[in-house]
């Protein structure tokens, strides 16, 4: 019972978040003076020309009219169509977000892994020469722009060494697995920016678990190795870090669109850019709100991944 | 100050020496067209040009103002309001601070580069919308950070003291938690720093923030990606620079928490 | 018997050059045999200690000296195995720290024994609870150590060092931080585990060391071993000061109660502290005694009752109280540290209270050094921060603090109890001369019975929020009728204080 309140006071919480962030999210679109209008009509339009486009487009109604016309949309699955081509930006959301999707979870899953044990490895040996060299490496790399990391891995792989293709050459209607060559440099791309991040968290967390006085005691006690560090230090060192690269996600989530972005990537984030370049309004809206909500989601998981695996919480959620 | 502190410090100052001096040290236009596109470099053109035929010292020179002075100025804009909102909210009713994070915090759960995504389709197209999206993204950490400190010393013995003794809020604010919570604030503030350089250079990236023509280092290794196989200089100049600057910067920003005795 | 242990010529430093933390130590232990490690904190009994499991902590090194255990090197890693945990066993300062929360009792249990005794039956982890007096039931296996009380964690923590049947155990003050009927539990458990094992106690606890026997007591100090036996009690009481003076009392509190989120915390205390007067609260740790103090200087709201201060009614929160009001009733906190900002200077803490009465800034000077030779400080010790200060300097500068709101009144808790014995009294000292001097009211709220023999007319004994005694302070002391109270005065009696004399 303590399960399903627990459960449903996060899960509440997560959509009353998502409904401000609704709000926000359009808000910044519509009620900022951008004039989406104006800059779709072009520089030499006339008042005349541009006050008919804001009528069509209905951008003369109230805001909250609007807003509440959106929502309602969007509850029924129909986020409106672009400006820009005329698409339904629900088909386009959906053909888009499983090539995303799976974008991330590939990196993910490299990344995720190799933190643990770079993390674990460097975290054990605090201040040694192995932690050293895994901490400044991180260091750096964290403090890279996403592109920059990218682009000059596609400066060293694709164009010095002719390894890999420099852009997914995804066919019209294609899926970007049909052509695996082509998912190694941005999943790899994506997974580097995630690694960096994900070591860092868990270097601190084994080093501070490892100093307790449980792993003091668990040492003087003759316990060592691979015992002491899985079964000792790991389980206390893993709940913080649970929800931190939930928090991850996110990042990772921006990341995936300057990758996407570079590698011409069919995905939500690739979409989003050129919807962002090309003002067009109902998509960003629609793509903004659909990754708001997947952001949340994997938020709201890591907080109840977060909570099973410590059992100081576990027991009283 | 450790050698690896000092270093760091130096190549930061050299980078925005750099940035802020640039401008007048090249009579060059950094957007006329001056030659053919990708050039190497020679005597006329140092580091050659761009991909439309610009020339890239010139481009250099000109295109780090905007990381540089956004990234600050969107850094101090939001250390000063987190510090406002931070002491308020650690101050205020267990309730009222509550809800108040919560509100802030609302902003924290978006990835920060869809805040600046919705932020430049909300603006006109200017540095306007970077500037205030870096600040937004920070403005949650600054806030989260302070409110913790100020509650911290809120708690601590000698804050009770005064409050017992009939010291006012003003004179409590004073003396007390602000001296002691500017340790973990100055830490946080370098690591604002160095995530605002990296979402400010991200923006001119992608292509937001001023107008097309204007140089930004972080647009110009965008722009110049594609001629790296015919000329590596339009593209690694300016991706060198970032790069320094960015890890200099969180160099400095690690170290910096080190020196203040505040782990990150 | 045979010869267990053997540590000579001991140096041990920080690993970045400096004086040593331990200079020159040497001692051999039978089997069977119990040696006392004594001497203030930061003396190098832990550090010496720890080198019988071949551990040097983070930050120092090894220099000079060897140790044998069993024969066995325990710094050569080959002999370390074999000697963690199945020779030595070692029970660290708050040894509930020590387990793993996110691990269960049983399996913390059970993998001390598989890694020590390989041989040992299933039934070897039954038989180690019940040495240690816990449930062995699954029920209480399967618990994580934040779901069983600090008790037993305790003693679980002690199951996991006796596995294996150790033949040497280190105790780190396993009584430190521990009220008195909880130490005098820890003690007498401690006592039977010992039995028939060699055994190194460090501790500044003497009764610890009594009751273990010990054969022979190391005294360090600063990292040296000193020859002279650790002193066998504290300076004899003087006696109570004369009867309190007549009039209203300077401060009274009347059927005071507290809850903290509503779980109440103090249910209908009085209390009246006359001039001059000193009055003791006492109580085991928990019983509310600092909530009272809270409640008494306006920092925590009462649920109920009513406080006065020289006959006059006060209000429960000091924000509506008025500044002569404030001023006169003043709070000594036991942290001396947290109790300062680390951030001032002495000079800059005590100014701050003296400009605050509107006093001109050209007394200001004059004044703190005047405040300061009252608490017996050196006028040198102005310009420093709170870091640079020792725990009875910083305690002193508290004192002097409040002194300068020129109050009527000092609540002090626990004042001396996070201080080295002789420390403590040299407050305590201070305190009955201020008492004296000034006509200052002290409540005076201690765990420790013995503390206020020597100051208190009166003493109120606390417990679980209530008053459960009180009376004038010899008569409680010399025949005490609730169990709680006999069980302080047993204590008090242990470091030498015997009730005066009627």
């Amino acid at each position: 019972m303590r399960w399903v309140a627990f459960l449903a006071r996060r899960i509440a919480g997560a959509a009353a978040v998502l409904a401000i962030l609704s709000g926000l999210i359009f808000a910044a679109t519509e009620a900022l003076p951008g004039d989406a209008a104006g800059v779709l009509a072009g520089a030499d339009a006339s008042a005349a020309e541009r006050a008919q486009l804001r009528a069509d487009l209905e951008l003369d109604r109230p805001p909250l009219e609007r807003y509440g016309d959106w929502i309602a949309g969007a509850v029924a699955g129909d986020l409106g169509v672009s400006l820009v081509g005329r698409r339904d930006v629900d088909a386009v959301l959906f053909d888009r977000l499983p090539n995303s999707l799976l974008l991330t979870a590939l990196a993910l899953g490299a990344a995720v892994p190799a933190a643990i044990a770079l993390g674990l490895a460097a975290g054990l040996r605090e201040g040694r020469p192995a932690d050293r060299m895994v901490s400044s490496a991180a260091l750096v790399l964290v403090s890279l722009p996403e592109f920059l990391t990218v682009t000059l891995l596609i400066a060293v792989f694709g164009t010095w060494l002719g390894l890999l293709p420099e852009v997914s050459l995804t066919p019209l209607g294609g899926r970007p697995w049909d052509t695996p060559q082509a998912m190694v440099l941005p999943v790899l791309s994506l997974a580097v920016v995630g690694l960096a991040v994900m070591t860092r968290l868990v270097r601190s967390s084994v080093a501070e678990a490892a100093a307790s006085p449980y792993a003091e005691a668990a040492r003087l006690a003759g316990v060592r190795g691979v015992r002491l560090a899985l079964r000792h230090i790991l389980p206390n060192a893993l709940g913080p870090v649970v929800q931190v690269f939930a928090v991850m996600f996110g990042g990772l989530l921006g990341g995936a669109v300057v990758v996407e972005t570079i590698f011409n990537y069919p995905g939500v984030g690739f979409e989003l850019q050129q919807a962002v370049a090309n003002r067009d309004v109902p998509m960003v809206q629609g793509l903004a709100l659909a990754l708001a909500a997947l952001a949340l989601a994997v938020l709201l998981l890591g907080d109840i991944v977060g909570t099973l695996v410590n059992p100081r919480l576990r027991s009283a959620p | 100050m450790t050698r690896r502190a000092l270093f760091a410090a130096l190549c930061a100052g050299v980078i925005v020496l750099i940035a802020l001096a640039g401008p007048l040290l090249t009579d060059r236009s950094p957007t006329a067209q001056a030659g053919n596109a990708l050039l190497a470099p020679s005597p006329e053109h140092p580091l050659g040009t761009d991909v439309v035929g610009r020339d890239v010292l010139a481009r250099v020179l000109h295109g780090g103002l905007a990381v540089v002075a956004l990234s600050a100025g969107a850094t101090v804009l939001a250390g000063a309001a987190g510090l406002a909102l931070g002491v308020l909210t650690g101050l205020a009713g267990r309730r009222t601070g509550e809800l108040a994070v919560r509100a802030v915090d609302v902003l924290g759960v978006v990835p920060p580069l869809l805040v600046m995504l919705l932020l430049a389709t909300g603006f006109p197209a200017g540095d306007l919308a970077v500037l205030v999206a870096v600040a937004l993204v920070s403005l949650p950490f600054s806030v989260r950070v302070v409110r913790a400190a100020t509650q911290q010393v809120a708690g601590s013995g000698f804050v009770d003291i005064a409050r017992a003794r009939g010291d006012g809020q003003w004179r409590i604010l004073r003396h007390d938690i602000v001296p002691n919570i500017l340790r973990p604030v100055l830490a946080e503030t370098g690591l604002r720093l160095s995530a605002s350089i990296h979402l400010t250079a991200t923006a001119g990236f992608l292509g937001l923030g001023a107008g097309a023509p204007a140089p930004n280092w972080g647009r110009m290794v965008g722009e110049n990606a594609v001629g790296f196989a015919l000329t590596p200089w339009p593209f690694l100049a300016p991706a060198l620079l970032l790069v320094v600057f960015a890890v200099s910067v969180n160099l400095l920003a690690d170290e910096l928490g080190r020196a203040l005795g505040v782990r990150s | 018997m045979s010869e267990l242990a053997r540590v000579s010529g001991l140096v041990i430093g920080p690993a970045s050059g400096g004086a040593p933390t331990v200079d020159g130590v040497g001692f051999t232990l039978d089997s069977g045999e119990v040696l006392g490690l004594m001497g203030r904190s930061g003396s190098g009994k832990t550090t010496t200690a720890l080198t019988l499991l071949g551990h040097i902590r983070p930050g120092l090194r090894l220099r000079e000296g060897s140790v044998r255990v069993a024969g066995l090197d325990p710094f050569a890693p080959a002999d370390v195995r074999r000697l963690r945990g199945r020779v030595v066993s070692f029970l660290g300062q708050d040894p509930a720290a020590a387990l793993n929360p996110a691990r269960r009792i049983g399996g913390q249990i059970r993998e001390a024994v598989r890694l020590r005794a390989a041989s040992a039956g299933p039934d070897q982890v039954d038989r180690l609870l019940d040495a240690v007096r816990l449930p062995a039931g699954r029920d209480f296996l399967r618990r994580f150590p934040h779901q069983i009380s600090g008790g037993q964690a305790r003693r679980v923590a002690f199951a996991i060092a006796l596995a294996g049947a150790p033949e040497l155990l280190i105790l780190d003050e396993p009584t430190a931080g521990l009220d008195t009927v909880l130490a005098r539990e820890t003690r007498d458990l401690l006592r039977e585990l010992a039995e028939g094992r060699g055994v190194v106690l460090v501790s500044h606890d003497e009764h610890l060391v009594r009751a273990l026997a010990a054969d022979r007591v190391l005294v360090l100090d600063a990292g040296r071993p000193v020859s002279a036996p650790p002193r066998a009690a504290r300076v004899t009481p003087s006696p109570p000061p004369g009867p309190p003076s007549e009039g209203p009392a300077a401060l009274r509190a009347e059927r005071l109660s507290a809850a903290h989120d509503r779980r109440p915390v103090l249910r209908e205390v009085s209390l009246a502290v006359g001039r001059g007067e000193c009055v003791a609260v006492v109580g085991p740790s928990g019983s509310g005694k600092t909530t009272l103090a809270r409640c008494l200087v306006g920092l925590h709201r009462p649920a109920g009752g009513e406080i006065s201060l020289e006959g006059t009614r006060l209000a429960p929160d000091v924000r509506r109280r008025t500044p002569d009001q404030r001023r006169a009733v003043q709070l000594v906190a036991q942290d001396s540290m947290g109790a300062l900002n680390p951030r001032e200077t002495v000079t800059a803490a005590l100014t701050r209270p003296l400009r605050a009465r509107g006093l001109p800034r050209t007394r200001v000077p004059g004044l703190v050094a005047e405040l300061l030779g009252r608490v017996h400080l050196p006028a040198s010790l102005a310009d420093r921060r709170p870091p640079a200060l020792s725990g009875g300097e910083r305690q002193r500068v508290n004192l002097a603090r409040a002194l300068a709101c020129a109050p009527r009144v000092l609540v002090c808790d626990e004042v001396t109890s996070a201080l080295d014995a002789e420390i403590g009294e040299a407050v305590l000292g201070l305190l009955d001369e201020l008492r004296r001097d000034l006509g200052l009211g002290v409540v005076l709220i201690t765990h420790d019975l013995a503390a206020v023999a020597r100051s208190a007319s009166r003493v109120l004994v606390v417990h679980e929020g209530e008053i459960v005694e009180r009376g004038p302070t010899a008569s409680v002391l010399s025949g005490p009728r609730h169990h709680v109270t006999r069980m302080l005065v047993e204590h008090a009696a242990d470091q030498g204080f015997g009730a005066p004399a009627p």
